[in-house]
């Protein structure tokens, strides 16, 4: 069958090395070479007897090209598709050049002698000296065809394979796709139709000449006319005979020649075998033909499709091995080691959770971000934040993989001696070590190991007393040192194996948690809360002097976690009972003049009510009812009530203790003795503030007041009724101010402060509404 | 509390700026320029993040005749400074 298809392609052949040297190049060769065919005798006999019906197929019809003419081809298909593949892998090619040039010609021989018996119309001698060229092509023949040229010379794979396709079957198409609208237009011109046609023509024989046989009527012109110019398109007609017809000829004649799809013949190399690849490479088809012939449609099919697969293997390899050599075992080298210095950081990532922390609890904080996890369960991510680690990586499955691969020398580079520094013999001076995770000291300053001894003990505790700035700011350090570690070795719980419930603590369990037992004693410690009370000193407590700075504030609520029970009450006990002195409340008080608070004042206030409140107000609300008498008894007994209740600060905490004792003696269940003893307290408390109701508000009229109706109504149910009438004609002026600015203010505020005030009103029994 | 406490002894200069974080800081730097601010943080290096800052900027003025000292003020909400221009760094007791 190659032999046939080639033989086709030889007018061109000849002609080609006239126009130009490449086959692979313009198109402009083809249509050069088409004039050659004319001047053959297969040329003359076109020119003269072709009446234009291939112009005046349809053009349309050609969409349908893939269908009708790639599918059902696909056993003849199936060889150009091995063709078009091998040409673009050098090594099979030179493979088929062998095999070619001792098989060819016995085949040559065989075809050129079955083809004139045949089909009546085939003119043998013609196929001849058309063969002949075609051995050279894939022998030792000079290669003046187009399609030897790319064979000889595998080495350029890619570049050439385009080429090689392009020439035949796609300069075909192109041209026939391009200049067919031309012809349309310009039919009656014989000279372009000369020139442009016949391409086609040599190019279609393996589609057109099914027609011949299996259609004579509808096309019988063009079919004649076909078959006369173009032996090719005989031989081509003599390889279907031989082949069992199939169905799948009916649909090719609708094809004209002009319809061979360009795409389709890009994708040769993929899967559809084309009849055109032929003609064109007669080697390819060498190999299979004769099989081919003898096998049954199946094992055809079966045989191509390993064919092709094979030549699709060759190909992507030949394609790999186009970066083969481009890197040196240097590099290779070079990359190795840095993917293994990352994966020994990426090993090391949760030893090292100090050095990322900020980074690792920024992205904990944004994955957090997630509103479906509940806010208590970020502590867990915060500090454990390991297992979600592990989660990722399931992930890094390949990571993983070469991790173990890997594992020895990250092992070894792990149990590589610590030292930094080498003195070598000879050596002047010591050579130090650096790295990425620790770069070379410049500075070596000795640390001293304080957390294992306490070499000198402070001989006076007292030292606060004449506390000055610095130390206290050194106390703030030394607490978040503190803290700081404790924090570390929260996350270390994670590391250590997973109990069952009914299991013994192993020992690491043990050791871990006396360590934090020892930790949260040194940040207790560090707090300086159990520094005794001296009533007599003038001297600030040096706890509540610390708490004064903001970032100690900020600091209560991560100590709190920390904590017990006990240890927490402590916290609010000491922090009661120099409510008057702590600086916000200090501070707190408006002077006579003010109606603003310094701004320095004011964020300290909001950064306690951020920070400090919130985890005592938890600890309060949760709180027995004793506690609350006890801390409010404290607070009576030291406190200037009066002067505290005119802070928001101190405000908070009367409301804290209130509404507590006043859930507890509501939700029941609390001991008699215990409610009688609340009631003293709060009549008390009561008393002492009779008269200074007022004086709770803040100054200026369009204020944040919240807080004050929050506290008047906490203490308005718990009140008697001679307390609520005490407390309403107090601050009745209060309430119908704010009830008429509230009609005065852009409706958003007015409705906030009527909503305020209805806070206390309420507690009360009435509604601003009432009020009119 | 003296120097004496143990817990957390002085050991390089930058220890003392320790104490300084999230503190009033009065930063004088290379070419006439000062900072006031809130420490955020600082590294071996001095390079320091300063919260609500004041940069005061002394030029004198390019005529022979006027050299006076004029002062610039600038306010930042929050700077980089990198360290390689920190003359000196002080706490500043609220005022």
């Amino acid at each position: 069958m190659s032999f046939f298809g080639f033989d086709t392609s030889l007018p061109r052949d000849r002609g080609h090395p006239a126009m130009a040297p490449g086959f692979s190049q313009a198109t402009d060769h083809f249509a050069g070479l088409s004039n050659a065919d004319d001047d053959d005798d297969d040329g003359i006999d076109f020119e003269d007897t072709y009446d234009g019906l291939g112009d005046k197929l349809d053009e349309k019809d050609d969409a349908f090209n893939d269908e009708t003419f790639g599918a059902p081809e696909e056993a003849i298909g199936k060889d150009f598709d091995f063709h078009g593949a091998t040409a673009r892998v050098a090594d099979a090619m030179e493979e088929e050049h062998e095999v070619f040039n001792r098989s060819a010609r016995n085949q040559s021989v065989a075809r050129v002698a079955a083809a004139p018996t045949q089909p009546a119309r085939v003119e043998p001698p013609t196929h001849v000296p058309v063969l002949r060229p075609d051995m050279s092509l894939w022998g030792s023949g000079p290669a003046t065809t187009p399609q030897p040229e790319p064979q000889p010379d595998p080495t350029p794979v890619v570049p050439p394979v385009g080429r090689k396709i392009l020439s035949l079957e796609e300069v075909e198409a192109q041209i026939l796709a391009n200049n067919e609208q031309k012809h349309q237009s310009s039919f009656q011109q014989p000279p372009a139709q000369a020139h442009q046609l016949p391409p086609q023509h040599q190019h279609t024989p393996p589609i057109v000449t099914p027609q011949l046989h299996q259609y004579p009527p509808p096309q019988h012109d063009l079919h004649q006319l076909q078959s006369q110019q173009f032996p090719a398109r005989i031989q081509s007609m003599l390889q279907r005979n031989q082949t069992p017809p199939q169905v799948q000829h009916r649909q090719i004649p609708e094809q004209h020649p002009g319809g061979v799809p360009l795409q389709q013949q890009r994708m040769q190399p993929v899967a559809q075998p084309l009849h055109p690849s032929r003609n064109q490479y007669g080697m390819t088809n060498h190999v299979p033909t004769p099989q081919l012939q003898k096998m049954t449609e199946a094992e055809k099919a079966r045989f191509l499709e390993e064919e092709s697969k094979r030549l699709k293997r060759n190909h992507k390899i030949a394609q790999l091995a186009r970066y083969n050599g481009l890197m040196t075992p240097a590099d290779k080298n070079f990359i190795t080691r840095i993917q293994l210095q990352h994966l020994v950081s990426i090993n090391n990532a949760e030893d090292n959770a100090n050095e990322d922390f900020y980074y690792i609890v920024h992205s904990a904080i944004r994955a957090r971000t997630n509103p479906q996890q509940p806010l208590n369960q970020f502590a867990q991510t915060y500090l454990f934040r390991q297992s979600a680690r592990g989660r990722n990586r399931q992930q890094d499955n390949h990571l993983q993989r070469m991790e173990q691969q890997v594992q020895r020398a990250v092992a070894a580079a792990k149990a590589r001696p610590k030292a930094s520094q080498l003195v070598l013999e000879g050596s002047l001076g010591k050579i130090s070590f650096s790295n990425v995770k620790t770069p070379r000291p410049m500075l070596n300053i000795k640390k001293s190991d304080t957390s294992g001894g306490e070499p000198i003990r402070r001989t006076q505790r007292s030292t606060f007393s004449s506390a000055d700035r610095k130390s206290l700011l050194r106390a703030i350090e030394n607490v978040y040192d503190a803290l700081l570690e404790l924090e570390v070795h929260e996350r270390e719980r994670a590391k250590l194996p997973i109990l069952m419930p009914d299991q013994q603590p192993q020992q690491a369990h043990v050791e871990w948690s006396t360590r934090r037992d020892q930790l949260v004693a040194k940040l207790w410690k560090e707090t300086k809360i159990m520094e005794p009370i001296d009533p007599m000193s003038t001297a600030t407590h040096p706890f509540i002097a610390i708490l004064s700075y903001s970032k100690m504030k900020r600091a209560v609520q991560r100590i709190f976690r920390h904590l017990d029970p006990e240890q927490r009450v402590t916290v609010l006990t000491m922090i009661v009972v120099h409510l008057d002195i702590l600086d916000v409340v200090k501070h707190g008080v408006y002077l006579p003049d003010e109606t603003q608070l310094p701004s320095a004042v004011r964020e300290e206030i909001e950064m306690f009510a951020a920070s400090v409140l919130p985890p005592l107000l938890g600890y309060v609300y949760e709180a027995p009812l004793s506690i609350v008498i006890g801390l409010l008894g404290i607070l009576l007994e030291r406190v200037d009530v009066v002067a505290v209740s005119k802070t928001k600060i101190g405000l908070a905490f009367l409301t804290m203790f209130s509404s507590r004792a006043e859930i507890v003696k509501q939700a029941g269940g609390a001991p008699e003795n215990e409610l009688q003893q609340w009631q003293m307290m709060y009549d008390r408390l009561f008393d002492s503030l009779q008269g200074h109701w007022m004086e709770c508000f803040p100054p200026g009229m369009f204020v944040d007041d919240v807080y004050v109706w929050q506290f008047l109504a906490s203490i308005a149910v718990g009140a008697n009724m001679p307390q609520q009438q005490a407390l309403v004609s107090a601050v009745k002026d209060r309430v119908m101010e704010n009830v008429r600015a509230s009609k005065t203010l852009p409706p958003e505020l007015g409705a906030q402060k009527s909503a305020n005030v209805n806070l206390f009103m309420r507690a009360i029994g009435l509604d601003v509404e009432l009020l009119g | 509390m003296s120097d004496a406490d143990d817990t957390s002894p002085i050991q390089e200069p930058l220890d003392l700026v320790r104490l300084s974080l999230d503190e009033q800081v009065f930063v004088k730097l290379r070419g006439d320029r000062e900072l006031r601010g809130r420490l955020h943080a600082y590294d071996s290096h001095c390079n320091l993040v300063l919260g609500d800052v004041e940069e005061t900027i002394y030029v004198v003025g390019d005529d022979e005749e006027d050299d006076s000292v004029k002062t610039i003020k600038k306010q930042s909400e929050m700077l980089f400074v990198r360290g390689d221009s920190v003359v000196l760094i002080s706490p500043q007791a609220q005022s």
